[in-house]
């Protein structure tokens, strides 16, 4: 009976689809990313990016450096479990044996995901961001954005730079973010950076995401007295927090922290009450050009970062392979170390492009500030990137 | 269930059982050893494993735990935490890690076994989530939601760390050859006996003299004690935790409970069972319907867990016992019949 | 002391419809003893019926709970016979790995036909507070409290004064007892069931102006649902009203004193010393 059912279990994973012939013509792309679960939204806009880069490079002929072979893109669903990130991830990589994966959004699936790409030597690509997945050591890992904390710096300098250009002195800063990987990295840039600048925090506080109620998380920010608030969460807690402020009658600037703050839920949610609400972003729309019309058009959405930026490394990856002219995974990632790509759509990002350090971080590229403006959001800070001016919430 | 036939099982270990356990040196033979099956079969001894020592409480005395990654997950931090600031081999950390979980398990034990029924899972599942945002809150200590990488220190014995897939698949298999022996020992001693008795009824078990929270006490410090041990093994295998993960309710809790039903409750094979039918079809529906439309793998997933508990609601080997039963006596029925000329 | 004050009057608020939400669980509970895992998705299932009223006949989610009752009704009538009523006589383990299993349908199915993205509706007032004495409340949260209130009372007749409902009653005290008087304990399983999901999907629309709806939103409430059931002890009807305002209240107040990652912990730490000095809960079962 025992080994009838090991035989059951044999049979079920022959039925696993096995790698298929290799074609000449056809390059496989992995992608891990949380399709189901609670990211889901977000994993989908990254995978839409990535569908929309690959479809776009075939049709303009394919991989030019490999013939023309034509990208395959083999999805992998992590859900909300690193330990499904790390096993799907090891069934791209040797039974698909893709030459590279990209994803996986969220920070815990990138760094369960990049321990098996690291160990079986094949280039992992990604736009999360916790500090830790560069901090490894890692050779096989390109991560296109900045780090958390820098992110978090920028949050908090950017907004006291536009405070200060636009006459509002910003002395006391509220910190509230989301105990997650995402919200502390991001929390502890905001809090270096909000010190080293001599401003006054008068709130850091972190709370479970997932509110049912952020009414407790605004009567704190209110009793704190705040001249600014940096709130870094995820859709759901965003909303509920801007529309628990917005009752309480607080009317102090707000500076979110990407994530919730920069997608067109956010102002579906909140209409005009968005109107003002500056974040911090990895990149956006009114620099993506082409792309990002194309998007729009297909998807009836604005482009969001995360879909920009999984584009972007697949146009990454297919500039390396171009480079090395080889789809093994050991050539593409040293084509990778050594890449410094300018052209468009990756110019989309701000710094206008990608090069790697030997850690993996792209070092080109910075944070921009964000504010939505008439319902669409609007780069306005650096002034380099700046593509609106700032308004100050009234 | 009530069978008398399997109410006192025998103490020797069955030739067939050593065999089909035999079976198992057999993966690390033939598939590659940075393979994806190799992989989907060291998660399956450790999911079983860990459906194994759940078995002890869950399963024998049917004291449903919805907390066990209370333990699971202080055995991970424990070994990760010795590494990362002593520099202690994860062997040893291991360990730490067991002995942790089983002093944990006496400390919840206390409040929770007055506990019956729902009112006992729930209790547990309050106390890994309890665990989980302290471990969120003392960020200095545990890395808070950021979570712990474990440190690469290359291939090495002594730090428990592997470059291929099949040193880990040996330990998974040792560490499943270790309980399930305990399971079987649990299974046909005395504590057993007693673990049985207040499945039915406390108050009959403490009638006939079984101290049943002393036996609930050793049950559920044996069973944390292994999945403290699993911690360290998955800390090790994965190279990163954090509270959201190793202190899940879905991720871990829900997960071995579900093993073990679907294999079967109070048999020392059910938990291998149900692993070996529940992980590979996660990764089955995961590789076979994603791409499509966006939950649909999901959904299959469900569904076919809802049949599977439809059709066998007493679990795989209670039904494959009573099938092989059947055909026995069928077999015998039938020689009866060819012998009378 | 204002700030003390408005975090009671707040968490009195949210903990109205904490109860109304979990209410519709230990109804299940007490008369078919059995732990519905995929509650949360009800509440879910009924956001998503009240997003669809609001997009498609505009209508307030408030208002449309009146509709949703009796369309989350069949399905959770639906769910009973097809589904659980098939794991009534089977162990707790069992009915556990149905009902995860039906939760994990219901969110992939809500996945597939509207997709994982999050939506909400916009009302005039869900960013207004009204000013009573010194105390600032939020005006969804008022309304949302009203409807549990009216919700509640409507159960309570409905389980005082009529005959189904006494039927039930009588179920929930002695099963064998009610069989014996001629209750078919199988219709008040369909029935039980069929309220107990609805309750949560009205609650789902209730709760909506103020949150969002996505597959799997009903994480978020799962917890806060079995500490309110445990609290006010599984079946007891009246218990879950008690234990939804403590667990509001809690949260509230806890916030005022300790950081907010932090609320949780008190809530189960409370939960855990209740079930060790009471281990049937704060109101006990059969009290109703």
């Amino acid at each position: 009976m025992r080994r009838v059912l090991l035989f059951v279990l044999a049979v079920v994973m022959a039925l696993t689809p096995a790698a298929a012939t290799f074609a000449q013509s056809t390059v496989r792309i992995g992608v891990v990313l949380p399709l189901t679960g609670s990211q889901a939204a977000f994993g989908q806009a990254s995978l839409n990016g990535i569908q929309l880069a690959v479809d776009l490079i075939n049709e303009a002929g394919g991989v030019q450096g490999l013939g023309g072979a034509k990208l395959e893109v083999v999805v992998a669903d992590a859900g909300s479990d690193p330990t499904t990130a790390a096993s799907v991830t090891q069934r791209l990589v040797s039974r698909d044996r893709v030459v590279a994966v990209l994803g996986a959004f969220a920070s815990s699936l990138s760094l369960a995901a990049s321990e098996v790409t690291e160990r079986n030597r094949v280039p992992f690509l990604t736009m999360s961001f916790t500090d830790i997945l560069t901090q490894r050591g890692f050779r096989y890992l390109f991560q296109v954005v900045p780090k958390g904390t820098v992110i978090g710096a920028a949050q908090m300098r950017y907004a006291v730079e536009i405070g200060k250009a636009m006459g509002h002195d910003v002395r006391r800063v509220a910190i509230v973010f989301e105990d997650t990987a995402y919200g502390s990295s991001n929390a502890d840039g905001l809090v270096a950076e909000a010190e080293r600048l001599g401003l006054e925090v008068v709130l850091n506080e972190p709370y479970p995401a997932g509110l049912t109620d952020a009414t407790p998380v605004v009567q704190k920010i209110r009793n704190a007295r705040p001249d600014m608030v940096f709130p870094v969460s995820y859709f759901t807690d965003a909303v509920l927090i801007i529309r628990s402020m917005r009752q309480a009658g607080l009317d102090i600037p707000v500076v979110g922290g990407a994530a919730g703050y920069v997608i067109p839920e956010f102002y579906d949610a909140l209409g005009e009450y968005a109107e003002g609400i500056f974040s911090i972003n990895t990149s956006n729309y009114d620099h993506y050009g082409d792309l990002g019309r194309l998007y729009r058009e297909r998807h009836g959405q604005f482009m969001t970062h995360e879909a920009f930026e999984h584009a972007v490394l697949v146009y990454a990856l297919v500039e390396a392979m171009n480079q090395a002219r080889s789809a093994d995974p050991a050539r593409v990632s040293e084509a990778l170390r050594s890449l410094e790509l300018t052209s468009y759509p990756v110019s989309g990002l701000p710094g206008g492009g990608i090069r790697f350090d030997e850690t993996g971080l792209n070092v080109m590229t910075y944070p921009v500030m964000v504010q939505w403006q008439n319902g669409e959001l609007v780069t306005v800070w650096p002034a380099s990137d700046a593509l609106g001016q700032p308004v100050w919430p009234e | 269930m009530k069978n008398a036939k399997n109410a006192r099982p025998t103490q020797r270990l069955s030739p067939w059982g050593l065999l089909a356990f035999a079976a198992l040196l057999l993966p690390p033979l033939v598939l590659e050893n940075n393979g994806y099956l190799l992989r989907v079969a060291t998660l399956t001894l450790m999911y079983a494993g860990l459906g194994g020592a759940w078995n002890l409480l869950g399963g024998f005395a049917q004291q449903i735990s919805l907390g066990h990654a209370a333990f699971f997950g202080l055995g991970a931090y424990t070994s990760t935490i010795l590494l990362r600031d002593l520099g202690l081999s994860p062997w040893i950390g291991m360990l730490v890690a067991a002995a942790l979980a089983g002093l944990a398990s006496l400390i919840i034990g206390i409040p929770t076994f007055r506990l019956r029924g729902h009112y006992y899972a729930l209790g547990t599942l309050a106390f890994a989530e309890v665990l989980r945002i302290l471990f969120l809150y003392f960020r200095s200590f545990t890395g808070g939601a950021i979570g712990l990488s474990v440190p690469y220190m290359g291939d090495s014995f002594w730090y428990f760390q592997f470059y291929g897939n099949r040193p880990y698949y040996v330990v998974a298999l040792a560490m499943l050859a270790v309980t399930m022996y305990l399971t079987h020992r649990v299974s046909t001693g005395p504590l057993g006996y007693r673990l049985r008795a207040l499945r039915n009824s406390h108050e009959a078990a403490e009638v006939v003299g079984v101290d049943t929270t002393r036996a609930k006490l050793q049950a559920n410090f044996l069973s944390a004690v292994l999945a403290g041990a699993y911690g360290t093994f998955y800390a090790q295998y994965h190279f990163f935790i954090d509270p959201d993960t190793v202190f899940g309710l879905m991720t871990f809790s829900v997960k071995m409970a579900l093993i073990t039903i679907l294999g079967g409750l109070g048999n020392v094979w059910g938990p291998l069972v149900g692993a070996a039918i529940l992980v590979p079809l996660d990764e089955w529906t995961n590789a076979v319907f994603t791409g499509g439309l966006a939950g649909a793998s999901r959904f299959i997933y469900g569904s076919l867990l809802i049949v599977l508990i439809l059709w066998q609601p007493r679990g795989l080997l209670y039904w494959a016992n009573r099938s092989l039963e059947r055909l026995r006596e069928r077999r015998t029925g039938a020689m009866g019949e060819g012998v009378r000329p | 002391m204002v700030e003390v004050l408005e975090a009671i009057a707040n968490g009195v608020l949210v903990g109205g419809v904490y109860a109304i939400i979990s209410v519709g669980l230990t109804l299940v509970y007490g008369i078919m003893d059995i732990v519905n895992f995929a509650q949360a998705d009800f509440l879910m299932l009924g956001m998503f019926a009240a997003y669809l009223c609001a997009q498609f006949l505009g209508l307030d989610p408030v208002l449309s709970s009146i509709l949703v009752f009796p369309v989350i009704f069949l399905v959770g009538a639906l769910v009973q016979r097809g589904l659980v009523q098939r794991v009534q006589k089977a162990p707790i383990v069992s009915q556990i790995f149905l009902t995860v299993g039906l939760s994990l349908v219901l969110q992939s199915l809500m996945q597939m036909i509207f997709g994982a993205n999050f939506r909400s509706v916009t009302t005039s007032y869900q960013t207004k507070a009204i000013s009573v004495g010194p105390l600032n409340l939020s005006v969804p949260y008022v309304l949302a409290f009203l409807a549990s209130a009216v919700m509640a009372l409507a159960l309570w007749l409905f389980l005082e004064r009529t005959d189904l409902g006494r039927c039930m009653r009588a179920t929930a005290q002695n099963r064998v007892a009610a069989t014996l008087v001629g209750i078919d304990p199988s219709k008040m399983y369909l029935v039980a069931f069929g309220i107990g999901t609805a309750l949560a999907g009205m609650a789902g629309a209730v709760i909506l102006p103020y949150a969002y709806v996505f597959p799997t939103v009903g994480h978020q409430y799962a917890l806060i649902m079995f500490t309110v059931v445990v609290l006010g002890g599984l079946g007891n009807v009246l218990g879950s009203l008690v234990g939804g305002l403590l667990v509001g209240v809690i949260h509230s107040v806890s916030a005022v004193f300790l950081p907010t990652q932090l609320q949780n912990l008190v809530v189960f730490i409370i939960f855990i010393l209740t079930l060790t000095f009471k281990p049937t809960g704060l109101v006990g079962r059969r009290a109703a």
